[in-house]
This record gives structure tokens, sequence and C-alpha cells, in this order.
């Protein structure tokens, strides 16, 4: 009998070590990765401004600076001598070689008490951060309906940039 | 009947023929012979082997702290300062870890993994919580053998996170059950 249980306990006992075999557990590494990327940033240019010249507007028309800088006038607006025009200008900086799109909104200028509407376009609707920097101009384009009021007149507009 | 009690009975039945055997030693003064049966189970050996890594892409530098939470079928959801980082053009792969598991159809298993994992560039460093996969309690090996599974993690981003690729690595244990 003394016999049968040893055999008995040999039996269990090797039996434990095949079950746990190599191949009853396996482990494997895998990679995790996450790459932080410059975030973009668009800076208005010192100093530059959409410049929609000195003009007498008639009556009525349209003034348009175009987003090279040249300007052009319809209906009865006409620039006056030594009216000049300008582009508003944009730098952009972010993740290089990563490209963006540029949208640019509408605004409106005011002498304190009367206001003009304008909207804008940017040179382009999309550009690419080429050695992390770009850079965007902005012309515009304002109605006249020869009622306005004579004066200086300035205002803002929202100009956005994102990454595609 | 499962496997784990088929490979229990076939244990039983080792034992009784050991038994028989040293029986038959003693009972030798006139010869005895049965024939007892045997049995055994071989398992397909369980393997892992790495597919994929475990990829949050390109995510623009938040100025506040927030978390990427990257699911194990790929979802990605932000919140904190990164809410708007994710939405970017990837020009690498964005993706869960994946992994082929091989083993026994029809067998249950069950898979471990870490529970942080460090993700560095030079000194700089990201954490890795909440890992996750889709391998759920009971999940058991098709008759193919095959189990194609997922992992997904939480990335803490630090408010301003040095610009970078990151990197870690980490260990997934797939165990019979």
């Amino acid at each position: 009998m003394k016999k049968i249980i040893l055999a008995s306990a040999i039996a269990l006992v090797s039996a434990t070590p095949a079950f746990a075999a190599s191949g009853n557990t396996s482990s494997a590494n895998g990679t995790a990765t996450a790459t932080i990327v410059e975030p973009i940033v668009l800076t208005h240019t010192s100093g530059a401004a959409l410049g929609f010249g000195r003009f007498t507007t008639g009556t009525g028309g349209t003034v348009s600076v175009s987003a090279a800088g040249v300007g052009s006038v319809g209906g009865d607006v006409a620039f006056v001598p030594g009216s000049t025009n300008s582009a508003d200008a944009f730098t952009v900086t972010g993740d290089a070689g990563r490209s963006f799109s540029i949208t640019t909104g509408s605004g409106s200028v005011t002498d304190g008490t009367n206001s003009i509407s304008f909207t804008t376009t940017p040179s382009a609707a999309s550009g690419t951060l080429t050695g992390g920097s770009a850079s965007f101009t902005v012309g515009g384009s304002m109605t006249l309906t020869g009622s306005e009021v004579a004066g200086a007149y300035a205002g803002s507009y929202s100009a956005t940039v994102t990454y595609n | 009947m499962s496997p784990a009690s088929r490979f229990l009975s076939g244990m039983a039945v080792m034992v009784c023929a050991m038994a028989s055997l040293a029986g038959t030693a003693f009972a030798a003064p006139s010869s005895s012979t049965v024939s007892g049966t045997a049995q055994a189970v071989i398992l397909t050996p369980l393997t892992i082997a790495p597919i994929d890594a475990l990829s949050f892409g390109q995510i623009t530098r938040p100025t506040a702290a927030g978390t990427v939470v990257l699911s194990p079928s790929g979802t990605i959801t932000t919140t904190g300062g990164v809410i708007n980082s994710t939405a970017i053009t990837q020009t690498i792969r964005r993706g869960p870890g994946t992994f082929a598991v091989v083993g026994e159809a029809g067998r249950a298993f069950s898979v471990d993994l870490p529970t942080v994992v460090i993700l560095r560039q030079g000194t700089r460093n990201m954490r890795l919580s909440a890992l996750r996969s889709n391998w759920t309690p009971g999940t058991v090996f098709s008759p193919t053998r095959s189990f194609a599974l997922s992992v997904g993690a939480t990335l803490n981003v630090g408010a301003n996170q040095t610009v970078g690729t990151y990197t870690g690595t980490y260990a997934v244990t797939v165990t019979y059950q």
C-alpha cells in the first residue's frame, strides 16, 4: 500500500509542472508613443493695416484692396490724390511642414459715431509652415451708399488659422 | 466536458494506471493482463505577438494640462487643456496597440496590463494610465484559435508639455484560465 500512495503522490506532483509549462502563459512588449507638436500661433504684423485709403463717396460705390495691397474703386467712389492703400499682414508659426487653413471675418470701421462695414479676403485659403513659419496678407472690400459722414474711420476684424 | 475537467479526468486515469501497475508487481504468481486507458490533452501553446504600437499620434502642445483617452477601439476623447489638441492631421498612425494572441479554441484566458507606463523623450516624460483592452472576462479563443487584442490607455499631458516624440514600452501577459 505504501508504494501505491507514493506513486499517486509522484503522479500529482509531476502533473502540476506539466500544466504550468511555458505554453500556459505568454508575454510581449508593446510600444507606446505620443508626439507633441508646436501649437499654431497667429501674429498680426506690427504696423500693418488694411488701408482702404482716402476717397470721396459721391453717390456711392465700392472700395476694394487686393491681398497684394492694390486699391480699386467702383461706382461713384474716387480716391483723392495722394491716397495710398495697403493690405494687412500676419505671420504664422507652428509645427514645421504642417499645413493650415486661413479664415478672415468681416468687420466694421467707425469714426466714433458712424460705422461702415467691410469684408475681408486672405491671400490664400491655406498655407504650409515651411520651416515652422508662414505669412499671409489680407485685402478687403467696402460698399458705400454715398451718405457716409466724412471723417477718419478705424476698426477691426478677426483672422483665424487652424491646423489641418 | 470542459478542457479543464477533461485534463483532470486524464490525470485520474493516469494515477489509476500507475496504481494497477504497482499492484501487478506484487501479484506475481499467476499472470493477468488488462488494458488501461490513457488520456492526454495537449493544448495549443499560448502566444502573444505585438503588431501595432499604441500611438496617440500628434497632439498640439496645450497651455493647460489635460488627458487624451484612446479607447481599445481607437476612439479619441479629450479632457482639460488638450480639448482641441488632437484635431489635427495625423502624419503617423494613431490607434490602439494591437497584438495577435493565439491559443486553444474554446479555452478562456486572461490578459494582464500594467497600470502605469512612462513615455520618455530624453529627460521629459508623460504618463500613461488606465490601460485597458478589448478583452473581457470569459473571453475564449474562437475556432480559428486567434484573438485580436487591442489596447488603449489614457495619456496625461502636462501644461506646456515639451514638444517631441515620447515613447515607452509596456508588457502584456496572457494566461490560460
